[in-house]
């Protein structure tokens, strides 16, 4: 951290000299105005990448994970395709709820011999 | 004060010069010193360093402030004092864009290509370029031209600039000085390993911003604030600039007024000294050599603990390159505010008798500041961070070459050569390098160029960028095959030795007697030669690659970025070769114990002679020889997988402080764009 310190105090530095000179009126824009907007085009770079990184990463990731479990549920139910996993149940449009599958007729009765 | 002296070059002995001859200043250097050696024995405690993995990578136990730290001072040579000071006397801020260019590479560095290198469990990048396409020419060529760019750019250049300052500031014989500073240098390398040379970096990095911020404080204070800097820069004229010899040579106006654009670091694409598609792109293909794909740079994050610690060490380099620009590059041209008749001299006569050389005397700007405005005391400050720069770049480039000679071309030798031979032979390579590097001092004194940091850039301009499009294509590109990077690097090489054979048979030439080399050869700005060359060279291994039949997946896990994580069994395209070595070893392991046991019943074992361990307790060997391990335990072996896995925490901690350290340089481009 000391260095970011000693970094604002150059910049600070740099800020108090900028008043007296003369060459940058004839750029136009004084430098540390040219160096805050190369900050800000480079921030808002990082943040389009960011987000393009997030919608495309994420969506490749959901396809593999539904595809794992795909794969893993048919091993551990030897075949059989009866759905046990919560999210298969979830319910998309209300929040915490679980749709009730009695209902379905998926369940096998067990009765004690 | 300081009248114009005569620079002995060829003669020794020291002259009426402000010479370090005071108790203060002796009592600094002396101190200095010791804090070195000190430190080099202490990590010679330490650190096993008679094993292979502990002497050439400190056993992979670095954390990232010795990595950091050391990549700075490995960086930081003798060589940027002098040379950045003086193009910065000569032609401005420019020049320091190769510092802020480095920062960026370094970030590649630690995110893309050591994870890479990590994985694929390897000591030297010849080493991964043979994992990687297999053949042994490819990296038979990578070592020879690594150790030939070390001795003709690295060495020669801190070698000479360390004389240039020694000179100045002590007057001492040109040869006794570099000897000496060259004996201590390799003392602590042949002993220590990387693990001392690291710790030891640490010291010197503090030394060396210390004692350059000092510097840089009286040079601002004297020549009147940063604003003064501005306005008295464009008024530095030197008093003499009428041509002496009409008939041979005329100097025009501009050879010696001060560039318009000198505060620019984005200069005119086509009359710039250093234009700005250059700077932005030919220094990030030369810097993505040096920092990217050089044993120098990359065996230091090899040694660090994990990736994490990597990526910290690089963020930790990054901000101390941002110091350079105020502490050499600003001071040069304070030099040449304070001094225009020496530094900014431009009759070839005056030159001569300023320093030695007539084409121009900006070398000497960093070394007349120490001299003429430093108090006593803090003179041997300024000496002692001289040396600093100088054995910190020297030890890790002696290190380095050690490494590639002895794991690379040694072994192809003599592939029985067991642990403690290696260990031997690197240690002897080093002073074979030393001797090397005196024979090379007359030659860089006779080629004596005005502007050193140019030299060492247009060098490594013709020959660096082949190796860097060929190291990018072997990480990133699955599809390039072995021919197509042996091509590929063939025709770089071509490429650059013409334009190097141009340049040296027609002279670099200088502003008062321009170079005869034709338009078409030379005339195109070496920086923009590094990215046409790159791109060729690139362009052919790819036409070469698709031409040839493609490596199997199975060759290449853990080998390019896409396979980084994979957990696959790797078939690796040198096992014959490796399995060809291993058989050697073991054989003469078996040999020599048959020997040991014959000896042993005819008489019993004499015990070593004092001398003899001691010699082999200071250099790190002479510990028992670990046994050749069989086929089973290498293939056992090769599954424990490098990890380079992060702890997430950590990772979202350094990427953040990646992403500010990006921001600040950015604002320091654009501020003096």
């Amino acid at each position: 951290m000391g260095r970011v310190n000693l970094v604002f105090w150059w910049l600070l530095v740099m800020l108090d000299t900028v008043s007296a000179q003369t060459e940058t009126t004839q750029r136009g824009l004084p430098n540390w105005l040219t160096g805050i907007v190369a900050v800000a085009v480079f921030l808002f770079l990082v943040f389009v990448v960011f987000l393009v990184n997030k919608a495309w990463c994420s969506q490749s990731r959901r396809e593999n994970k539904q595809d794992a479990e795909m794969s893993k549920e048919y091993e551990m139910t030897n075949g059989s395709t009866y759905e046990t996993t919560i999210d298969a149940v979830r319910s998309d449009i209300y929040e915490n709820t679980v749709m009730n599958i009695s209902s379905d007729g998926t369940e096998d009765k067990v009765t004690v011999m | 004060m300081m009248s114009a002296t005569i620079m002995p070059t060829t003669s020794p002995g020291a002259t009426d010069k402000a010479t370090i001859n005071n108790p203060a200043d002796i009592a600094v250097i002396i101190g200095y010193f010791v804090m070195v050696i000190g430190v080099g024995v202490w990590s010679m405690f330490r650190t096993n360093r008679g094993t292979v993995g502990g002497y050439f990578l400190a056993g992979r136990t670095m954390v990232w402030w010795p990595v950091g730290a050391s990549l700075f001072a490995s960086n930081i040579g003798s060589g940027h004092f002098v040379g950045l000071a003086g193009t910065g006397a000569a032609s401005g801020i420019a020049v320091g864009s190769f510092e802020w260019n480095a920062i960026f590479i370094v970030l590649l560095l630690g995110w893309l290509f050591v994870p890479v290198y990590l994985t694929a469990g390897v000591i030297t990048m010849p080493q991964y370029l043979k994992k990687r396409f297999g053949g042994s020419r490819i990296s038979l060529y990578l070592s020879i031209i690594s150790l030939f760019l070390y001795i003709f750019t690295k060495i020669s250049v801190d070698m000479f600039s360390g004389a240039v300052f020694i000179q100045q500031a002590l007057g001492w014989n040109i040869y006794v000085a570099v000897i000496a500073l060259l004996s201590i240098t390799a003392l602590y390398t042949v002993t220590g390993g990387l693990a001392a040379l690291m710790y030891t970096d640490t010291v010197q990095t503090f030394v060396i911003i210390a004692g350059a911020f000092v510097l840089m404080g009286f040079s601002f204070h004297e020549v009147g604030g940063y604003n003064a800097l501005l306005e008295k820069y464009s008024l530095a004229i030197p008093s003499l600039t009428e041509s002496m010899d009409p008939m041979r040579y005329n100097i025009s106006e501009q050879c010696y007024t001060p560039r318009a654009d000198a505060f620019n670091l984005l200069r005119d694409p086509v009359s710039g000294d250093l234009p700005w598609p250059g700077v932005l792109l030919g220094i990030a293909i030369n810097g993505g050599w040096y920092w990217c794909t050089d044993q120098v740079i990359v065996q230091r994050c090899l040694a660090a603990k994990n990736l994490s610690h990597v990526k910290a060490g690089c963020i930790m380099c990054g901000y101390l390159k941002l110091f350079p620009m105020f502490l050499m590059v600003f001071p040069g041209m304070i030099s040449r505010v304070l001094y225009p008749d020496e530094v900014g001299c431009v009759v070839p006569e005056v030159c001569k008798q300023v320093c030695g050389t007539e084409v121009g005397c900006s070398n000497i700007a960093y070394p007349k500041l120490v001299v003429s405005i430093m108090p006593d005391g803090l003179r041997g400050l300024m000496l002692a961070v001289m040396l600093a720069a100088l054995m910190s770049s020297l030890a890790s480039i002696f290190n380095s070459s050690s490494t590639l000679f002895t794991m690379d071309i040694w072994t192809r030798l003599r592939p029985q050569a067991r642990d403690r031979e290696l260990m031997i032979v690197g240690r002897v390579w080093v002073l074979c390098i030393v001797a090397i590097s005196i024979c090379w001092i007359p030659v860089v004194q006779a080629a004596q160029s005005g502007q050193l940091f140019d030299y060492i850039q247009s060098v490594t301009s013709y020959l660096a960028p082949p190796i860097a499009a060929v190291f990018l294509l072997a990480v990133f590109v699955k599809r390039v095959t072995e021919p197509g990077a042996f091509w590929g690097l063939m025709g770089g090489l071509a490429m650059g030795l013409a334009r190097l054979g141009a340049e040296f048979a027609f002279g670099t030439g200088s502003c008062v007697f321009p170079s005869s080399c034709p338009t078409v050869v030379c005339g195109v700005h070496y920086l923009y030669f590094s990215i046409i060359q790159f791109f060729c060279t690139g362009l052919l291994a790819l036409f070469v690659s698709y031409n040839t039949p493609p490596i199997e997946d199975t060759h290449l896990h853990r080998l390019v970025f896409s396979l980084r994580f994979s957990k696959e069994e790797r078939l690796d395209l040198d096992r014959v070769e490796e399995e060809k070595a291993r058989n050697a070893r073991r054989k003469a392991e078996q040999k020599t114990k048959a020997i040991v046991e014959n000896e042993s019943v005819d008489n019993p074992p004499d015990t070593q002679s004092g001398l003899c361990r001691l010699i082999g307790w200071f250099c790190g060997v002479g510990g028992t020889q670990a046994p050749e391990p069989t086929e089973e335990e290498v293939t056992e072996a090769s599954k424990q997988i490098p990890d380079i896995r992060e702890d997430p925490v950590w990772r979202n901690v350094v990427d953040a402080n990646a992403l500010v350290m990006m921001t600040v340089a950015i604002f320091f481009w654009g501020y003096y764009a």
